[in-house]
């Protein structure tokens, strides 16, 4: 009896000298701290006031099954859904958020894509400037000189004494660039029109290799989904080969769109989209044309003619775009000297899609 | 006047009474007698608007209190044997205000000790005066809880502790009378080991612990004990 007694007693100072862990009171904090998705662009964009929280994922985000690695919460609150669980973000998600004194706070959790979803300066060929080159006034696309970012090969055609042919053309209250395939002045039998992003050389152009002469690409930061333009489309009669004979096939406009990166000493092909037909289009047509990411495959119909230029490789479609092409041509293989006289594209309101 | 008259007669016998208690021997810590003490002990304070050095305190409180209890049989002429049992409780609430806003610094500790002890007594004299020496072998538990609550969040530290020690305690006993005696001591802690553990923010995955282990024979000022022991039966 004694012995039990004591037991009882010694129970009871136990209990008294043990704390409860809330003996301050429970914590009402429930805020979400900090919230990860894989691959996101950037940090997280949390509101404790309006419960939201905001991630942006790269431009090339398609699949918005997305599974969130980290959240961080206040000390002793738990979250539904939690972590490691993949949720459909194609439309704001609801977490919800219970303090240890069970407050809940309803945080609704959104992804967006991209951030900045940057266009190409003077897409829609409104703006040109006057450039004079031996005595010839030419038109080029942009405000100015210096700060234009397309290029075209008019002065190698003013060089030789001829019209440029990238011209600006009127359509109602706005303009539009018209490439057409012209006899060459001098030298070779075919000049083929081309506008894009870049530099046409400032030193004397080279007749053997046209490509030599303009350097491709401008600083650019964003990751679209596709690019669109309107054109039009007239291939020339008679496609022939930089000797004039007649080639089997037919001539066609090339308009493709490459993304790089060229951070690092090797530049990396990031995105890809490629146009190239030779049907006559003689209304204005929109086409949209999705960018790929990445390495083609070879079931890809770009495959043939899209691989990397020389001095690029592949990236593998997550890098951080730098620089864009976009290079539109009335006769294709232009470079070597084919394509049929009389070839005109007409081309405009280049949209990037994101 | 006659209230000093009567005060001071007073004071005059009862020092004679007690020369003549021990005039033979102390018959207190005779074989077969029980000694029973108790202490308790208090701190208190609060504070407000209270300037420290790195920081002004808008608000504290402390209050620490501990009780103890001890018994003890004398198996033979001058040498008990026993144990004793110590509750210690230590509140301390501090509030103040940083750059993020108010922060409430609470921490409460718990603890309880239960050790036995044998006491041997050295006589001085007649033996009013009695050098002791107490040795025993304390074990304690004891638990706390730390939150500090800031505009930010609540964080808390969830602590437990064991400690085993071998504590030697001299001190002097000055019997006011026969079977009462007035005790000042200190401790010289010989031997002591302490695990303790620490849980931080309910994260139990990763439960901190300390173990420490002390040897050393320094007297310890800081914890100089008082206390009044009784002595049953009085002879």
């Amino acid at each position: 009896m004694k012995i039990s007694r004591i037991l009882l007693v010694g129970s009871l100072l136990f209990l008294v000298s043990c704390i409860s862990e809330d003996h301050f009171g429970k914590s009402n904090r429930g805020e979400i701290k900090s919230f990860l998705i894989p691959g996101q662009s950037g940090s997280s964009v949390i509101n404790n006031d309006s419960l939201t929280v905001v991630v942006t994922m790269p431009e090339s985000t398609t699949d918005f099954m997305l599974t969130p690695s980290q959240i961080s919460l206040s000390n002793f609150a738990t979250i539904q859904p939690g972590v490691g669980i993949a949720q459909d973000f194609s439309n704001p998600v609801d977490y919800r958020v219970t303090a240890e004194d069970g407050s809940v706070f309803v945080y609704t959790v959104s992804v967006q894509r991209g951030g900045a979803q940057p266009q190409l300066d003077n897409s829609s060929f409104e703006d040109w400037y006057v450039e004079t080159v031996l005595g010839t006034a030419l038109d080029q696309p942009g405000v100015d000189k210096n700060t234009t970012i397309w290029g075209t090969a008019n002065r190698g055609l003013a060089l030789g004494g001829a019209d440029g042919n990238s011209t600006k053309q009127a359509k109602g209250d706005s303009s539009y660039i018209k490439l057409e395939s012209v006899a060459a002045p001098a030298l070779v039998r075919i000049a083929a029109a081309t506008v894009f992003t870049g530099k046409f050389t400032e030193s004397f152009p080279s007749v053997s290799n046209p490509r030599s002469n303009i350097t491709l690409g401008t600083p650019f930061p964003g990751k679209p989904l596709s690019f669109s333009f309107s054109y039009t489309y007239q291939p020339g009669a008679s496609n022939e080969d930089a000797n004039g004979q007649p080639l089997a096939y037919g001539d066609q406009c090339d308009i493709y769109l490459l993304l790089e990166n060229r951070d690092g000493a090797q530049v990396k092909r990031v995105g890809t989209a490629w146009f190239r037909s030779g049907n006559n289009v003689a209304s204005w047509t929109r086409e949209t044309v999705p960018i790929k990411y990445g390495p083609l495959a070879a079931a890809d119909p770009w495959f043939g003619y899209a691989q990397p230029q020389p001095g690029e490789v592949w990236g593998d479609g997550t890098e951080t775009v730098t620089h864009i092409t976009v290079l539109a041509t009335s006769s294709y293989e232009g470079d070597f000297f084919k394509g049929a006289i009389g070839s005109t594209l007409s081309f405009d309101n280049i949209v990037l899609g994101y | 006047m006659r209230a000093r008259i009567l005060l001071f007669l007073l004071v005059i016998s009862a020092t004679v009474s007690a020369q003549q208690i021990f005039e033979d021997e102390n018959t207190s810590i005779k074989k077969g007698n029980v000694l029973v003490s108790t202490t308790f002990s208090i701190n208190h304070k609060e504070s407000e608007n209270e300037a420290l050095l790195l920081q002004t305190l808008d608000n504290s409180y402390r209050l620490d209190w501990a009780v103890t209890l001890r018994s003890g049989y004398f198996i033979k002429d001058q040498f008990a044997v026993g144990a004793f049992f110590k509750y210690a409780n230590q509140l301390d609430e501090i509030s103040y205000t940083n750059d993020i806003g108010k922060v409430n610094d609470n921490r409460l500790e718990r603890s309880y000790s239960i050790a036995p002890f044998i006491r041997n007594y050295l006589p001085l004299g007649s033996g009013r005066f009695c050098l002791f020496n107490e040795t025993n072998l304390e074990f304690t538990y004891g638990s706390s809880v730390k939150q500090i609550s800031n505009p930010d969040d609540v964080s808390r530290t969830v602590g437990d502790s064991y400690q085993l020690k071998l504590g030697i305690q001299p001190g002097i006993a000055g019997f006011i009378t026969k079977g009462v005696s007035f005790e000042v001591g200190t401790a010289l802690l010989g031997l002591s080991s302490t695990y303790t553990t620490s849980v931080i923010d309910g994260d139990t995955a990763n439960k901190g612990y300390t173990y420490s282990n002390d040897v050393n024979f320094k007297i310890d000022l800081l914890s100089l004990f008082l206390g009044i022991t009784f002595y049953f039966p009085v002879k």
